[in-house]
């Protein structure tokens, strides 16, 4: 029942991307009534999630500039929304909003740190054990590094993408639990099972972790 | 220790991810990005995508951003925003029209008022420059532009004698100026549809049709992209 009344919505919205199309503004009222507040408020949450603080006006313009993306180039965009795989149009309008703003962003640039990546000012020396006497005395951080990524390289698409998440860009277990829809054991064993699997791949590389 | 060993994976990994290089590969659309989130993509295709994914820091900040975004804000936009942007939808969503008087002479036609830009050799002329400079008449064909929103229509009124002319109409797109196909051209009077085309090599030509008031509706499947009127007098 929930499947159909699913499948029901979408293709509503297929209809109600077809009626848009027909550029009768009584059914852009419509639009605006369904979907205005769900691209503003996203424009709000990338912003403050970036840590933006652009002002009003700002806002006001991605708003509008969003909106008239849909429309140009005889609504090339808003024609590009296909419900593919049962995608629903807010769900779509508001990956729509992320990326655009994430654009704006990033065309705007002066003053606004977009790239988190954290310098780490930790010796890898330090931390690693080179057993084979060769490498010992004259492989440099850099070497070291450019040897055990080899390992990552190894690694299937899936752990690739946990590492980014979690390793990367900071997401805790719980949270990617929550998106992944699985428990946070679940999450526990994934980690593990890459850790593990890297500690052996090092090791074949000649390092150990103390 | 755990930590320890986190941080020489994440050193490691962003190694590897630099050594990677930028990602060249086509950008997954919303929509994959969206069904991926909501883990509605076929397994096959999630696995792709997620080899872009680290690959790709575009794409990868704009998922990690949906997923910490979902209902965050409490920001709604103010009724005056709402308002602003139903007046700019209105107007940007309206067909606007050309309007193309002209009347047929002997050996020329004369443009008796326009809403577009003439073509006069090279040089595109609005209707009051035409005016300031005299000049009324075109030997044999006469060559009307607009720009509409987001396509540019080219108009050739060509007189072929006897109170009959051929019209002609070019279509580009407004700011790519690349010929549009598969556009229907219909060509209407007094409301009843005389003639209508597909848009071929991007041109339509209706062969001698009458003096007359008619009007001509350029189209796509499901929307209205431009409208001429035309009031050809003998």
């Amino acid at each position: 029942m929930g499947d159909l009344c699913y499948t029901l919505a979408v293709m509503d919205d297929l209809e109600f991307v077809q009626r848009c199309l027909s550029r009768h503004t009584a059914t852009w009222d419509e639009f605006l009534d369904k979907y205005a507040r769900l691209i503003y408020k996203y424009i709000y949450s990338v912003l403050k999630i970036k840590g933006s603080t652009l002002t009003q006006d700002h806002v006001e313009d991605i708003f509008q500039d969003i909106l008239v993306s849909l429309i140009k180039d005889d609504f090339r965009k808003l024609r590009s929304f296909k419900a593919k795989n049962g995608c629903t149009l807010a769900s779509w309008l508001r990956q729509v909003t992320v990326n655009f703003t994430l654009s704006y962003l990033r065309r705007l640039k002066s003053g606004i740190s977009l790239d988190q990546e954290t310098e780490e000012h930790f010796s890898l020396k330090d931390s690693l054990i080179d057993d084979s006497p060769l490498a010992s005395q004259t492989l440099l951080d850099k070497e070291r590094l450019n040897l055990l990524r080899d390992c990552i390289g190894r690694l299937s698409p899936n752990d690739q993408y946990f590492l980014e998440l979690h390793l990367n860009r900071g997401f805790r277990l719980e949270e990617l639990g929550e998106f992944f829809r699985v428990s946070r054991g679940a999450m526990d064993m994934q980690k593990s099972r890459i850790v593990d699997r890297l500690r052996d791949c090092f090791k074949d590389k000649g390092f150990v972790v103390f | 220790m755990q930590d320890h060993f986190e941080r020489i994976i994440r050193m490691v990994y962003q190694n590897w991810k630099r050594s990677e290089g930028r990602n060249k590969e086509t950008h997954p659309d919303e929509e994959t990005l969206v069904c991926f989130i909501e883990g509605r993509l076929p397994a096959e295709e999630a696995e792709r995508l997620k080899a872009h994914l680290v690959r790709c820091d575009d794409c990868m900040e704009a998922i990690a951003l949906s997923m910490q975004a979902a209902e965050m804000s409490e920001e709604e936009p103010s009724a005056d925003l709402l308002e602003r942007v139903r007046k700019m939808l209105a107007f940007e969503l309206k067909p606007s029209i050309l309007e193309i008087v002209l009347r047929l002479k002997e050996k020329a036609s004369e443009i008796i008022s326009t809403t577009g830009d003439v073509l006069v050799g090279q040089e595109l002329v609005p209707a009051a420059v035409l005016r300031s400079r005299s000049i009324k008449d075109f030997k044999d064909e006469v060559t009307i532009l607009k720009d509409f929103f987001d396509i540019r229509a080219e108009i050739k009124i060509e007189n072929m004698g006897a109170n009959a002319f051929n019209l002609s109409i070019l279509v580009k797109h407004r700011i790519t100026q690349k010929v549009l196909k598969d556009l229907r051209v219909a060509l209407i009077k007094d409301n009843t549809e005389l003639e209508s085309y597909l848009t071929d090599a991007g041109v339509v030509t209706f062969e001698h049709v009458l003096a007359g008031k008619y009007t001509v509706e350029i189209s796509r499947v499901n929307s209205k992209l431009a409208c001429v009127v035309l009031d050809i007098r003998p």
